[in-house]
């Protein structure tokens, strides 16, 4: 079905970090393990689903002068009505592990972003999709990205000691670090690409997304 | 002056939704949470206290050490906990220390519950954490250990008056700052024992 598109091009073709490159700061910050970036991850996609659904709900009602305004106050309602709930009913563990992470959501680009570029343009249910894509596509980058750190940083995966006896590499656990795999992500990404486009016989011109339904340049 | 109008109207519609909405969501969830937390307190300080201790209830706080009473099944009380934050910073900052005592006032175990030392180097001091292998996941020979050895935190055992660094308990080789902040931390604990078991004494009695 044509609709499930909209899902679908957030995970590979629109994946907001590798391409989009937006919500870059919880992508340096929360990465360096992994257990950290799917947390992160699963809490970003609940958010996203959510308010792309509200702000589709309201697209009618705001007025496009105070849109961002609007836009940033649903989100952070959204976020802490969220942020209580979990208090209140989410067991202890999954409190102490994502906890963290929910109010950093509320500055999260990729949350205003696909607000601006898409909720506000279409219906609820492809919004809501998009939303989901977005953030499965986020969580499987960041994922990604915390595996590869923490197992060249310690040579542990998800807390578990995969080689044992590996040095600590610390400059992977930093920021810098991350700047660093993130750049060997993108190479391998666009490198793979590049072949793609090469086969099909045209030219590759990163990105590659389809502008039309976002409105930022014009 | 209209077209002011008109935004300011929509923007401040949704801000009134919203405000409401947040309302009541904080309302109806202000006993939950309040819940939730005892709980969650009541399981931190199980991990310090013996395993017959059923519940936790809060007692006093002295110099803003707040001490608890574990109860068993009966409701006597068979051990105490305490919670204290150090005086002295580690190298991030402050460090929050949660000790079990007997009805003696003898320390059973300590857990640093909060602090910000740098994982891999400070965390030597602070950190209760079994090396989980990735092989022994696969071959299915995990054993969860809620509760693994710290050789810092476990020299605490049995001490009953305040702590020198290095004269009866030895820091940890390459996280000096984060010992001493977690020592001053027990030493707050054990500082003030003496006057909570002589205000339990008389609570007694």
């Amino acid at each position: 079905m044509a609709i499930f598109r909209e899902f679908w091009k957030g995970i590979w073709k629109e994946n907001p970090v590798l391409v989009l490159m937006l919500g870059m700061c919880p992508t340096l910050a929360v990465s360096s393990s992994a257990s950290n970036a799917l947390g992160m991850g699963i809490a970003a996609t609940f958010v996203l689903v959510g308010s792309n659904m509200v702000i589709s709900a309201v697209r009618r009602f705001v007025p496009n002068k105070v849109r961002i305004p609007c836009y940033i106050v649903v989100i952070a309602v959204f976020v802490t009505i969220i942020e209580l709930l979990m208090k209140a009913y989410a067991p202890a563990e999954l409190n102490a592990s994502l906890g963290i992470y929910i109010p950093l959501i509320v500055v999260n680009c990729i949350v205003l972003g696909r607000a601006e570029a898409f909720a506000s343009k279409n219906g609820v249910f492809a919004s809501a999709l998009d939303g989901l894509g977005m953030g499965v596509g986020f969580t499987v980058a960041l994922t990604a990205l915390g595996i590869a750190r923490e197992l060249l940083a310690s040579g542990t995966v998800f807390e578990y000691q995969l080689i044992p006896g590996w040095p600590q590499f610390a400059l992977l656990k930093q920021p810098s670090g991350a700047f660093i795999v993130l750049a060997v992500f993108l190479a391998i990404i666009n490198g793979i690409k590049i072949r793609q486009a090469r086969k099909e016989g045209r030219k590759y011109f990163p990105p590659e997304i389809n502008c039309s339904n976002c409105h930022i340049c014009k | 002056m209209k077209d002011i109008l008109k935004l300011a109207f929509a923007l401040g519609v949704i801000c009134l939704v919203g405000a409401g909405a947040l309302a009541a969501v904080k309302q109806g969830t202000q006993e939950p949470i309040r819940k939730a937390e005892t709980e969650a307190l009541s399981n931190t300080l199980r991990k310090v206290l013996p395993p017959n201790v059923e519940k936790t209830e809060q007692s006093t706080i002295i110099r803003d050490v707040k001490f608890y009473r574990g109860l068993d099944v009966n409701g006597a009380v068979v051990a105490f906990a305490a919670e204290a934050k150090s005086t002295v910073n580690g190298f991030g900052g402050p460090t929050s220390v949660v000790a079990g005592l007997d009805t003696t006032g003898k320390i059973l175990a300590v857990m640093v519950s909060a602090h910000t030392e740098t994982p891999g180097l400070g965390t030597k001091a602070t950190d209760r954490v079994a090396p989980k292998s990735f092989w022994d996941l696969v071959r299915g020979k995990i054993k969860e250990n809620p509760f693994p050895p710290n050789a810092f935190l476990d020299a605490y055992a049995g001490k009953a008056a305040p702590v020198e660094l290095d004269r009866d308990v030895m820091h940890v080789t390459g996280a000096t700052y984060s010992s001493k902040s977690v020592n001053s931390a027990v030493n707050a604990i054990l500082g003030n024992i003496g006057e909570f078991l002589a205000q339990e004494r008389a609570q007694r009695n």
